[in-house]
């Protein structure tokens, strides 16, 4: 019902709230915009101010849907005192709003209103005025012209003083406290009005013209049965300015007597509370009655009000408890703001709910456990005979299990439990189909639905699959009657697993053979000691076509006798033939060839390998496969990685050119230089022949040397099949030094050769090897070109690594290689230069894999990394 | 041919040194040859009738590092640049940093005695301005500051009387000064005294606009 009751209200409310909010909409029509200002005295941040300015837009724009547009300006007057400030204010909002008519303003507290009275006119022409925030006394006197009304404000000190009696009723000084602005002089004069009421009874004292600081000091000291009146302080007597919420915490903080006050900002910032000023609801009166003039009431028309707030008291229950005041001393209606309820006060009817739960349960649970007692003692009896039978049945070796007529297990032994691998108490309510795979639940289940039917005992093998294991059981099964109806179905498996076992074996042996040997892709023979073919799996697959003289062979033929009669240049069939006989003669373990056959339309590569027929009378197993597509992809292979090594060759030699012709140019240019100082000595009239002997001596040596750098780098780009032959490291490290050198030079990089005397030489093609150390020093110098020129060190060194290893380094000092990257910058196209294709270290280490040897790469304990290498020694490999 | 000039050449193939100190021999020079900067900078160098002929590349200090240095130390050897490895940015470079030639190796004899002809007679003309401003130095500091400022002046072709109003003194008074700046200066006329200070590098003050 008061659900009801609630949603009708709630209805009802918002039925009422929108008619307010549409009809004057109705009325009005689509209105043009109007213009409201919201003249305040004091600065944009007071609170009063927010609180009014605020409350001012909020109650106009809700209660109207004509658009309104509004302006604000805060005349800061405490603040700003000069007196010249006013005309440039009054010129500045003249000039602002020359071009903007305003169809309203509302002016706010004394300063606003004085404004108003000098210069209404000159400002803000045919407005009419909305005054608030001055006193009934104040309102009395103004002067601001025709169409003006207004509200005017209380300051209720005597309501406040009545709070602070009802609470301490044994107060004897009054303390009031107030700062130096001008509308706290307006404010303490209302205050004083309220004062006589009490001046018999109360003696007061005023704080004023006092400093923040000193007004901190006074309240720390006051005397007992003494209460504060906080006024106001915007600006202390030292010209401070604070927003009266902060002076009040400051001196709240220090004062030994309760405050309380008059202005409802205040309540909750150090004051106990009092008969409290509402500037929100201030505003709202105030914005009311400016409705009313923009919907067309003459201003003059409308008598002022007075706004006589709207409660009674209100109170800060914090400070309650910090005087140790009594709330029981409030007066009925006092608002009690910033009260911290207890879980007691929040939750009491859950609370209560939840003890009467509790209580409740504790009552049920005491009559079932009685209950379940009387049961036991009847159980018990019966307890002691069930045992026996049950330590029979748990200790059979058969697995013996009662079923329900739908199949479900109502009890299960032992064995049935060890079998099966689920516990007996779980097994309960199951059936087969929560066990076993679905085939065999519909067997076991069509076997019970059999005995139940028939209503007598059957004997069944079921097999049942257990961890991968095919168990086949003996069951026996029988059913058992009540009233002729069968209830359940008992059964005695056992298990004969082992004898069936041995029965499939042999059976599944051939099987796997005969399909292996069908499966194979390629000729597959068996022969007897002999030779004599006595099976083969030709024709079964296409993929076993072996072309040749093996297309004809059957079982029966003898596969020796087969190759004795071929006649081929090649000499395969001979060493085939011999081949068979040693593994059939038990002197080789396999035996392995390939030879070539005419196939339908081309030569195919075969290979065929011999094994011994694993048995005693002997044999052979022969296979045969075609292995023309691999041998031509393996062709295929070595061809592509021979094009991408010339041409990785190339390519470093493209780096190299600068290098290059500095090495060319240094003796031509030498060679030139010479001839022609020679022309020059020959046309003098006594040559010195010495002299042109040491020229033309140069001349020679200088040729000889731009030959030898032309012959290095065709040897180094000659594309010629691999010579693996006996190679010095050591010299091959130097010729490519040579080439590198310039190139370092320019860049600035000191090469160090530390080479090993002695060194044993190497199995390996002099052009490739070359090619990977040219590779290595290529990379470590491009490696160094960030780092500063002072330490580019490239140190190449060959030592002997081990027994019958040769090991090459090249160092360098660049930026190293991140861990992660240690074995990827050997991926193909790996690179980390703009120009690189990312194949050098890719190609160098396939090259030294190739030579059966290992190129790695690992960071220097300083800077830079270290590319490696190893070879086997030639004396190692032969 | 510019008998008795000196040539120093730096290269470190001992072939191409050796060949050229045969040409450069043969055609009237002194040579002193280096294997290295490094060595050509121990030695003091003289300003005298002489040129650098230089290798760019080089182990250790290469040629234009060499000749950045001898910039620094405010050496007026002219340098010609020889290199095995010449591209256009390198041969900029050179230019700019005040290399008289740049000649790309094998380079022919005839080539490189012109331009050391023409290198050893600019050393010479630069050694000459700087042995003319060294003097025109002397002398302006030989004036007081009063002289040096009415100089200043008279160089612009400035009148006496507008010289005056400039500086606010009697026009009498610049007359005395000017003849002690013509006496100091061993000008013999306004025009030689513009010759002079412009040689000097001297700037004229900006006129006073009314």
């Amino acid at each position: 019902l008061s659900v009801f009751l609630a949603e009708s209200l709630v209805r009802l409310t918002s039925i009422l709230v929108m008619a307010a909010v549409c009809l004057p909409g109705v009325v009005h029509g689509q209105a043009e915009t109007r213009h409201v200002l919201v003249l305040h005295s004091e600065s944009k941040f007071l609170p009063a101010n927010l609180i009014i300015d605020q409350s001012i837009r909020a109650t106009m724009s809700t209660q109207t849907d004509v658009p309104l547009d509004f302006y604000s300006e805060f005349l800061d007057q405490t603040r700003l005192a000069d007196p010249g400030y006013e005309t440039l204010v009054k010129d500045f909002l003249k000039q602002k709003y020359a071009t903007q008519r305003i169809d309203l303003v509302i002016a706010f507290a004394p300063a606003a209103i004085a404004f108003l009275e000098k210069y209404r006119l000159e400002v803000f022409p045919g407005a009419p005025v909305v005054f608030c925030g001055v006193t009934a006394n104040g309102a009395r006197n103004l002067h601001l012209g025709p169409h003006t009304t207004g509200v005017s404000i209380v300051f209720d000190s005597a309501g406040t003083l009545d709070l602070a009696l009802r609470l301490q009723p044994d107060t004897k000084h009054v303390v009031v406290v107030k700062g130096n602005a001008k509308v706290e002089e307006v404010i303490l004069g209302a205050a004083r009005e309220g004062f006589t009421k009490y001046d018999k009874r109360l003696d007061f004292r005023y704080l004023t013209n006092l400093s923040l600081a000193e007004v901190q000091d006074e309240l720390a000291r006051l005397p007992d049965r003494t209460i504060v009146f906080y006024i106001s302080i915007l600006q202390d007597a030292k010209g401070a300015a604070f927003t009266g919420q902060q002076a009040l915490g400051l001196i709240a903080a220090r004062s030994r007597a309760p405050i309380y006050g008059l202005l409802e900002p205040y309540l909750g910032h150090g004051i106990v509370g009092g008969r409290l000023t509402n500037f929100e609801w201030h505003g709202r009166q105030a914005a009311l009655l400016g409705l009313r003039i923009l919907r067309g009431e003459e201003a003059d028309s409308i008598p002022p009000t007075t706004d006589e707030g709207v409660e009674p008291f209100s109170v800060d229950w914090n400070q309650l408890k910090r005087f140790k005041l009594d709330e029981g001393k409030l007066p009925a209606g006092t608002r009690l703001q910033f009260r911290q309820v207890t879980a007691w006060e929040l939750y009491k009817w859950r609370i209560f709910g939840i003890v009467a739960l509790c209580v409740l349960e504790g009552v049920l649970t005491g009559a079932l456990l009685l209950q379940r007692r009387k049961r036991q003692l009847a159980r018990e009896a019966l307890a002691e005979s069930e045992e026996r039978l049950r330590s029979i049945i748990n200790n059979t070796g058969a697995m013996i299990y009662l079923k329900s007529p739908d199949g479900k297990y109502v009890l299960t032994n032992k064995q049935f439990e060890k079998v099966i691998g689920i516990e007996n108490d779980a097994i309960v309510g199951k059936t087969d189909y929560d066990i076993f795979q679905r085939e065999v639940a519909d067997r076991l289940r069509a076997n019970d639905l059999e005995v139940l039917r028939s209503r007598a005992p059957l004997e069944f093998e079921e097999s049942v699959s257990q961890n991968g294991i095919i168990h086949t059981y003996v069951s026996i099964k029988v059913p058992l009657l009540k009233d002729r109806e069968p209830y359940a179905v008992c059964g005695i498996s056992t298990d004969i697993t082992s004898r069936k076992e041995t029965e499939e074996a042999l059976r599944s042996s051939q099987a796997l053979s005969r399909s292996v040997l069908r499966s194979f892709p390629g000729l597959m023979v068996i022969t007897d000691r002999q030779g004599t073919v006595i099976d083969k799996n030709q024709g079964a697959n296409p993929a076993t076509e072996i072309p040749g003289p093996l297309s004809g062979l059957n079982v029966g033929d003898n596969y020796l006798e087969l190759w004795r009669h071929q006649r081929d240049t090649s000499g395969a069939s001979e060493r085939i033939v011999a081949g068979v006989l040693s593994v059939l003669n038990g002197e080789l373990e396999t035996f392995s060839i390939e030879f070539s056959g005419q196939g339908s339309r081309e030569e195919r590569s075969i290979e065929m390998t011999v094994q011994p027929l694993l048995r005693e009378q002997g044999g052979a197993v022969i296979f045969h496969a075609d292995v023309t597509q691999r041998k031509v992809a393996e062709v295929e292979l070595q061809r592509h990685r021979e094009e991408l090594t010339h041409f990785a060759r190339v390519a470093a030699m493209g780096e190299l050119t600068a290098s290059l012709a500095h090495e060319l140019n240094q003796p031509l240019a030498a060679i030139l230089t010479n001839t022609q100082a020679a022309q020059r000595f020959l046309q003098s009239s006594d040559p010195d022949l010495e002299e042109l002997r040491s020229i033309l001596a140069d001349v020679i040596a200088d040729d000889r040397r731009a030959g030898d750098v032309i012959r290095r780098l065709r040897a180094l780009l000659k594309r010629e099949k691999l010579e693996m032959v006996a190679q010095d490291l050591n010299t091959l490290t130097e010729e490519v030094h040579k080439l590198v050198r310039s190139d370092a030079i320019i860049k600035g990089i000191d090469i160090e050769l530390e080479l090993a005397p002695q060194l044993p030489p190497v199995r390996g093609d002099r052009v490739q090897l070359q090619q990977v150390i040219l590779n290595l020093m290529l990379n470590a110098i491009d490696a160094m070109s960030d780092c500063p020129k002072d330490q580019r060190r490239l140190v190449v060194t060959t030592h002997r690594a081990s027994e019958g290893l040769i090991q090459l380094d090249v160092q360098d000092t660049g930026a190293g290689i991140p861990e992660s990257k240690l074995e990827q910058i050997f991926d193909a196209f790996y690179t980390t230069k703009t120009e690189g294709m990312g194949m050098g270290l890719s190609i160098s280490r396939s090259i030294i894999e190739l030579h059966g040897g290992r190129l790695w790469a690992t960071n220097n304990p300083g800077r830079g990394a270290t590319f490696h290498f190893t070879l086997v020694s030639f004396k190692e490999l032969s | 041919v510019t008998s008795g000039a000196r040539v120093f050449l730096v290269d470190d193939d001992a072939s191409v040194r050796r060949a050229l100190t045969r040409l450069l021999v043969s055609a009237g020079y002194r040579v002193e040859s280096f294997a290295s900067a490094e060595a050509f900078l121990e030695k003091r160098i003289e300003n005298e009738d002489a040129c650098l002929v230089l290798d760019v590349r080089m182990p250790g200090l290469d040629g234009m590092q060499l000749q950045n240095q001898l910039t620094e130390r405010n050496s007026l050897l002219p340098v010609i640049f020889i290199t095995g490895h010449g591209d256009i940015p390198m041969s900029v470079r050179a230019m700019k940093a005040g290399a008289v030639d740049f000649l790309a190796k094998p380079f022919e004899s005839e080539a490189l005695l012109g331009a050391i002809e023409n290198a050893v007679s600019r050393g010479r003309e630069a050694n000459q301005l700087q042995r003319e401003r060294e003097e025109i130095r002397e002398l302006v500091a030989s004036l007081t500051a009063r002289e040096r400022e009415v100089m200043l002046y008279v160089v612009t072709g400035m009148l006496n009387k507008q010289i005056a109003y400039q500086l606010g003194i009697s026009e009498k008074t610049i007359k005395v000064h000017r003849a002690r700046v013509m006496e100091k200066m061993r000008a013999g006329s306004v025009a030689e005294l513009v010759r002079i200070t412009e040689k000097a590098g001297l700037t004229a003050p900006v006129r006073k606009t009314d």
